[in-house]
């Protein structure tokens, strides 16, 4: 009798649990959106154009081996790489892996700002009228300079007066909707991957045209000046001297000329806030930076007090570039440093994990700017590309290469030759991330050292074990890639 | 309510109304076995609370009612019930508790008869696993049942543990089989930061809790699981109270521990002489110009800080010479106490206990403790209604160390030079300017504790409807939390230059309800009919906050509040759901004749609308022919059953998004922005196992000799695959269901009665070969690391450069240049990628014997795992012949190539040149071994010496662990398992064999006592 009553009851307890299934089914994640949500709003593509800029720094990218991977690619004894990371080490020996890890980050991640960038370009109708230009300019400055990151890296360099149909990088410029048979490109040509950088670029600097141009103006991001400076480089490397001043011209003038130098060379490095040099910088905070402990340019370059590996260190053999009194030569020796604000001068004896040797203080700090492009190395381009000219757009060449040498208070020069100029880009650029650009545009060569399998021979500038291998990964999963000739 | 209070009233007093007519009971009980006495023996007077003791001569006297009926209990023994019938002496030989075919095995909302089965379940008991002085009661299980694999993670306390139930079945799922305690699915994965190795929230529970462990390993058996049985299931049962009076058992433990083995590194005067040859051997050589130094002292000063004797500044031979190895491990120590009552009256059985774990790991800086307490109650409300609770409370403690891929962690120490000393021997202070960090600087300043706080609660109502028709409702809770609370020094590389603090909590809270009917009955003597039907669902919900932040005053200071800068605080939650219901019939024929059906239906949160259903059915037969008229002639075969098994089962186990297209939060230094992370893959479903057993159970001799083999072909469809796409489109993987792998092999389980008289010695053996093969991925490859899964090999294979030996003539280290392997080159950069190696061992098993002679028992377990493959990541290093100044393994220095001794097994050491140096094949090693895992030796005190102090038994005993090991195996054990930090399902199936300075197990003796009073 008692049992008869509680059976219904607990049926209805059973079945409580089911009344609405499909609702009980439905979880809604917590720290992500629906794709399907993102592109409906002016908010939505703001976000995804941000998004894209997260991509772009990184220590894949423009805050770790965009600068790193160059180089060591073209390191001709002016660093030594002490660490244990092979990739690395492997890239110093001019002997890469197909299958290593960094050189596929970095190509998964440019292609990653690409597609976000492409996804912004794609709806810019939802975009806010007022700010639609400013969207369109950043996107394409995101696009291009990723075009150009991955062209410099993974394809045979542009050589001028060649039709330049060698392989490039795939080009996708339409936004990823899904996974179809177009989700598979082969490698466009050199040369139409670089009229598509230029075509982003020049759109993207008219279209930023309205905003600041200065030091820090659109919030550091992207203007009609840092696309110029870009443009710069682009010039730079199809040869097309000219151009190339004209911009580097562009960039300095915006700037305001000699004067917005900072009034050390250590002054551009390690701030957590704009420098009147800084043309174009990654910024990074506590919250945000490449990392410490594996990853991130100050982890490998560093070696101060719990901070760093201590990896890379700097040859005697570099050192011997400065003169005398060269700001840039500078060597603290002071086993008291702790922090990077304790070096006053551009190397120092590290303390820490690698004591003794001699450390680029460029990079001594987690969380700080990266600087990308430096005014310093606008004036030496309009310099080099005037000189290569045979004009004086702006400057003479000797006028530029001196305001960055009294700068370093180094002793100032009467004569200029190409080689000069090398050097000064050298004791100026180095570990920037330029020795590879360099190396090829002044058709210099490298021997690789003592380590690697082929130690002792020289690489010139345009052999192919310079150019990193298309990753395997990418490799395996697109059968229309082809794979650059050093690693058949 | 009321009505239910009168009726027990009434009943009552009806009890008591019948107490006049008493009568008195006498009667000796006796050990079947042998004959002798039993004293101490419960007896109980079912349905009452009264009830007595046997004396010393196993005597015992009662007053009962005619009709009553007598519970004779005894710990070790069967319970045995007689009624009185009006007799006034009853005699009793209770029999031993033997693991037999008529064991009560549990298989998933309910219980069969072992000889009943048709799917295949291996059982472990408790007397297995109780009293392990391990952290999780998995690595109990090692070697003890056939076709389940466990692996520890390394000799560190509280790491994740490998389980694979008949092989890999996933990819990209996990593979990690279902836990389920006491009918509840419980949350088993990793809660970890990403920033250290997995570990194992199953250490929350205690071993000396359980009752019984089954493994479901077939899909008959576990496709009552249905969407997450593709892996196995493996049922946890805790102990419950028996009618009786309260019996107590007292356990307690000490043990000491060691590491199992030393790779043994270079001394000072070794490292000096290879160094030396390392240098004189780039210095000669074709590299000459490209040396920087003058000689191989310059070098040494070049790279390394490390101390003269003063006395003797020119003879380097003098010095400080360090055992980094000694420093990394150390000795360890184990202490284990339990407590337990149990009793209760024929309404109300009660199990409580609580016990203490403390343990100080062999690897410095590492140990871990558990307190926890546990109680059981069931309690008879009325004849059709029962309902009980089970409450598990557990606190455990890991006092952590870095991950073994940090320079932090203890054992990279072996890197360091042994030309360097632990301190400074000028100051006295550590030496803080070593070769990489010195791990005694981090041991000295750095912590990392978690502490877990466990709760396992659940309830059932038990209602009889109808005779044989009851409705049982369970609902359990699984909640956990977790602290992890790091710190790092100012001193410390990681965190200085002034301290770092790191905090991070974890909620899991997981919700179960079950409903089920199940309806028993025998249909004309001869058709056994049993049915089960119902319906679950659960909802996991976790929480993850955490925070950190630089810049402490000193450290002393330890907490996020003395921080001053770079404050970091995150949040985020997750979870999925899962509503199912289920049907089983198992029906039996004459007692010859068995069939099994069962269909489960699960819904998923972690799948697209239109695929969140699955259906999972599975059906098996078994015959027992010796039931049969014709086979009662050949008594030789005591029992022979062949069974069948079919069905189908699922894994879900994928990310709880994965289907969905989504975009993360993304931060560029303050700029909020999104990302896209996941590509929608709206046609998502399950990944379906169907596996099909054929199997056969026998008994020879009166069941001296009964075993049980089994052939499996396991075979994954529609596998959720986290597919690779070309990065060009802006993702690099889209879940997908591609493809097909398969697992098939054999089982082999034997136990034998060799000898049972006053001397008893039975054996066990099981063996296991598992082949695994993906046949079917879309031709797409997966490479992580050195791993790969390619079709047509079996997961996580060994793909890089293989080594091709030493050239004879000038100690060079060759490498196929090509896949066919019939050219070298000495470019490891230029050797072709191939197969190296295979993680997946060949089989895997267990030997088990057991004696007893009178109150003596030894048992010995042999474990063994044969024919698989460990890549050595850490010997890239410690075997480089100074690549750079790394100390070097004594086997390196003893087979390097030299002028003298052309067929070594290792290159001539060249100083940063690294001959050989890299990934390949030179690190890549047979992973074989043979355990002698564990061996216990107790004596059962004679109960005639126990009765005056009223004991039922008191047992001391030895037991050790990892006692020996036979192994080719170079580092430091073969049963290394790296799988890195913050591992995904997928990277955890694929790297496989992956030893990273990975600590070896250590080497325990314990002490125990245990007393039943």
């Amino acid at each position: 009798m008692k049992t008869k009553k509680i059976i219904p009851f607990l049926f209805v307890l059973a079945l409580l649990g089911f009344q609405s299934c499909e609702d009980f089914l439905d979880v809604q994640p917590q720290q992500s959106v629906s794709d399907e949500t993102v592109y409906t709003t002016h908010d939505g593509v703001v976000n995804a154009l941000n998004g894209a800029w997260e991509r772009i720094a990184g220590p894949q990218l423009f805050a770790g081996t965009s600068i790193f991977h160059s180089d060591l690619v073209a390191n001709n004894n002016d660093m030594n790489w002490i660490g244990t990371f092979i990739g690395y080490r492997e890239m110093n020996w001019k002997s890469m892996s197909t299958t290593d890890g960094t050189i596929a980050a970095k190509w998964i991640r440019a292609y990653h700002a690409i597609d976000l960038a492409n996804n912004v370009l794609a709806n810019l109708e939802i975009v806010r009228e007022a700010e639609r230009d400013r969207v369109e300019g950043e996107a394409l400055f995101i696009r291009g300079i990723m075009y150009l990151e991955l062209i410099r890296f993974y394809a045979h360099p542009f050589v001028k007066g060649e039709p330049n149909t060698h392989d490039g990088v795939p080009l996708i410029i339409t936004p990823t909707t899904g996974i179809t048979d177009d989700s598979y490109p082969s490698r466009a040509t050199v040369a139409a991957v670089y009229q598509q950088i230029l075509t982003d670029l020049n759109t993207a600097k008219e279209k930023l045209n309205h905003l600041g141009k200065g030091a820090g103006a659109n919030a550091g991001r992207a203007t009609s000046s840092t696309a110029a400076a870009f443009l710069a480089r682009v010039h730079m490397a199809m040869g097309e001297w000219q151009l190339a001043a004209q911009e580097a011209d562009y960039v300095i003038g915006n700037f305001g000329g000699y004067g917005a130098l900072n009034e050390t060379p250590r002054a551009a490095f390690n701030n957590d806030e704009y420098t009147s040099e800084d043309v174009f910088m990654i910024r990074q905070d506590a919250s945000s930076h490449a990392g410490q402990a594996n990853d991130g340019i100050a982890t490998f370059f560093a070696s101060l007090q719990g901070m760093g590996r201590g990896d890379v260190n700097i040859t005697s053999s570099h050192l011997e570039r400065y003169e005398a009194g060269d700001l840039r030569g500078g060597v603290t020796d002071n086993p008291d440093i702790v922090t990077i604000a304790d070096v006053p001068t551009m190397f120092y004896i590290g303390v820490g994990t690698d004591p003794g040797n001699v450390m680029s203080s460029k990079w001594g700090k987690y969380d700080a700017n990266i600087p990308v492009i430096r005014l310093a190395e606008m004036i030496l381009t309009r310099a080099e590309a005037n000189f290569r000219n045979g004009s004086s757009i702006g400057a003479a060449p000797l006028d530029d290469i001196n305001a960055v040498r009294e700068r370093a208070n180094a002793s100032e020069w009467t004569e200029l030759t190409l080689e000069l100029i090398y050097e000064e880009r050298v004791r100026e650029l180095c570990f920037e991330g330029q020795m590879l650009e360099d190396l090829r545009r002044f058709r210099k060569s490298t021997v690789a050292p003592t380590g690697s399998t082929h130690a002792g021979q020289t690489l010139e500038w345009n052999d192919g074990r310079l150019v990193l291998p298309i990753p395997q990964r990418e490799m395996d999963v697109n059968e229309n890639l082809t794979q650059n000739s050093a690693y058949l | 309510m009321k009505r239910i209070l009168i009726v027990f009233g009434l009943l009552l007093l009806m009890g008591a109304s019948l107490f006049g007519q008493q009568t008195r009971v006498t009667g000796t009980v006796t050990d079947a076995s042998d004959g002798s006495t039993l004293p101490g023996v419960s007896v109980a007077i079912r349905g009452t609370t009264q009830g007595t003791v046997t004396d010393i001569n196993g005597r015992y006297e009662i007053s009962v009612q005619p009709d009553a009926v007598l519970v004779f209990s005894f710990i070790g023994m069967t319970t045995q019930e007689v009624q009185v019938q009006g007799r006034n002496i009853i005699n009793v030989a209770l029999e031993r508790e033997m693991v037999g075919l008529d064991e009560i095995v549990v298989v998933g909302y309910g219980t069969r008869l072992k000889y009943e089965l048709t799917g295949s379940i291996s059982s472990v008991r408790s007397e297995d696993i109780a009293a392990h002085t391990l952290p999780s009661f998995e690595t109990a299980l090692q070697g003890r049942t056939a076709g389940v694999h466990i692996q520890a993670g390394s000799g560190k306390l509280g790491q994740a543990v490998r389980t694979r139930v008949r092989g890999a079945s996933s990819i990209t799922a996990s593979n990690q089989p279902l836990y389920v305690i006491d009918g509840i699915p419980i949350v088993s994965e990793n809660l970890g930061t990403a920033g250290n190795e997995p570990t194992n929230p199953l250490a929350d529970i205690n071993p000396s809790d359980i009752e019984s462990i089954q493994i479901l390993k077939d899909a008959s058996a576990a496709a009552i699981y249905g969407s997450r049985a593709s892996n196995g299931v493996i049922l946890v049962t805790t102990k419950r109270g028996k009618e009786g009076r309260t019996r107590f058992n007292v356990s307690t433990q000490l043990g000491w521990s060691e590491p199992a083995n030393y790779v043994d590194f270079l001394n000072r005067e070794q490292y000096l002489d290879l160094f030396k040859t390392a240098y004189s051997n780039v210095a000669g050589g074709p590299d000459e110009n490209y040396i920087i130094w003058s000689s191989w002292t310059d070098a040494l000063d070049w790279g390394l800080d490390y101390w003269r004797d003063p006395d003797n500044p020119n003879d380097l031979t003098k010095g400080p010479d360090t055992n980094w190895e000694k420093e990394a491990l150390r000795n360890g120590a184990t202490q284990q106490f339990d407590i337990s009552a149990s009793g209760g009256t024929a309404s109300t059985q009660y199990f409580a206990a609580i016990s203490a774990l403390d343990q100080v790991g062999i690897v410095n800086g590492n140990s871990f403790d558990r307190i926890s307490g546990r109680l059981n109650l069931d309690q008879k409300a009325t004849d059709h209604l029962s309902f009980g609770m089970n409450m598990n409370l557990t606190r455990s403690r890991n006092f952590r160390v870095a991950n073994d891929n940090a320079f932090a962690s203890p054992l990279q120490m072996v890197a360091l030079p042994s030309i360097q000393p632990t301190h400074d021997p000028n100051t006295g202070l550590l030496n803080r300017r070593t070769l990489y960090e010195n791990g005694l600087v981090v041991r000295e300043y750095n912590n990392f504790d978690q502490e877990v706080f466990r709760n396992f609660g659940n309830i059932y109502v038990n209602l009889e409807i109808l005779p044989g028709l009851t409705f049982r409702s369970e609902g359990g809770l699984d909640i956990l939390n977790q602290r992890e609370m790091e710190y790092r020094g100012r001193l410390t590389n990681d965190g200085g230059p002034d301290g770092f603090a790191y905090d991070r909590s974890v909620t899991s809270k997981v919700f179960n309800l079950e409903n089920y009917f199940t309806y028993n009955n025998v249909f004309a003597e001869n058709y056994d009919v049993n049915l089960v039907a119902g319906s679950s669902i659960q909802r996991a919900d976790f929480d993850f906050a955490s925070m950190s932040a630089r810049g402490f005053p000193n450290d002393e200071f330890r907490r996020i509040a003395s921080a001053s800068r770079d404050f970091n605080a995150s949040s985020s939650g997750t979870g999925y759901r899962y509503s199912s219901f289920f049907s089983r019939a198992n029906l039996k024929f004459f007692n010859r004749y068995l069939v099994t059906l069962s269909g489960r239906m699960d819904g998923s949160s972690r799948f697209g609308a239109d695929n969140r259903w699955g259906f999972f059915p599975a059906a098996s037969l078994g015959w027992i022919i010796t039931n049969e008229e014709f086979m009662q002639g050949i008594p030789s075969i005591s029992f022979l059953k062949p069974r069948f098994s079919w069905g189908k089962t699922g894994n879900s186990e994928i990310d709880n998004f994965a289907s969905r297209g989504l975009y993360a939060g993304s931060n560029y230094a303050g700029l909020s922005g999104m990302i896209s992370t996941n590509i929608p893959s709206p046609d998502l479903k399950w990944e379906t196992t169907t596996q099909t057993n054929v199997g056969i159970d026998f008994g020879l001799f009166n069941d001296r000799i009964t075993g049980e083999i089994d052939y499996y072909v396991k075979n994954t469809e529609d596998l959720l695959l986290s597919a690779l796409v070309p990065a060009t489109t802006g993702y690099t993987s889209v879940y997908k269901n591609v493809g097909k792998l398969e697992n098939k092999g054999w089982e082999f389980a034997i136990n034998t009665v060799n000898i049972d008289q006053a001397f008893k010695w039975n054996t066990n053996f099981n063996i296991a070969f598992n082949r695994n093969k993906v046949t079917d991925i879309d031709g797409q490859i997966i490479q992580t690391g050195i791993w790969r899964v390619e079709e047509g090999h079996p997961i996580g294979i060994f793909y890089t450069k293989e080594f091709a030996g030493v050239d004879p003539e000038n100690g060079d280290a060759l490498f196929y240049l090509n896949k066919e392997g019939n050219e070298t080159t000495t470019s490891r950069a230029a050797a072709a990628d191939r197969i190296v190696g295979d993680p997946n061992p060949d089989f895997v098993g267990g030997f088990f014997n057991s004696f007893r002679y009178k109150g003596f028992d030894l048992s010995v377990l042999v474990q063994f795992v044969w024919g698989h493959d460990i890549f050595n990541g850490g010997r890239q290093w410690q075997a480089d012949g100074f690549s750079w100044f790394d100390n070097q393994t004594l086997d390196f220095y003893e087979n390097h190539w030299t002028p003298e001794r052309t067929d070594a097994k290792f290159p001539q050491p060249r100083f940063y040149q690294g001959n050989g140096y890299g990934q390949s094949s030179l690190l890549v090693f047979d992973g074989s071994y043979i355990r002698l895992k564990e061996v216990t030796l107790g004596y059962t005190l004679p109960r005639q010496l126990l009765n005056r102090a009223n004991f039922e038994s008191i047992r001391i005993f030895v037991r050790a662990y990892n006692l020996f090991t036979w192994t080719d195996y170079p580092g430091w054990d073969p049963e290394a398992d790296f799988v890195g930090t913050g591992p995904t399902n997928q990277t955890a199936n694929i790297r496989i064999g992956y030893d990273f300075y990975t600590a070896p197990q250590p080497r325990t003796i314990t002490f125990g006592l245990n007393l039943n009073f």
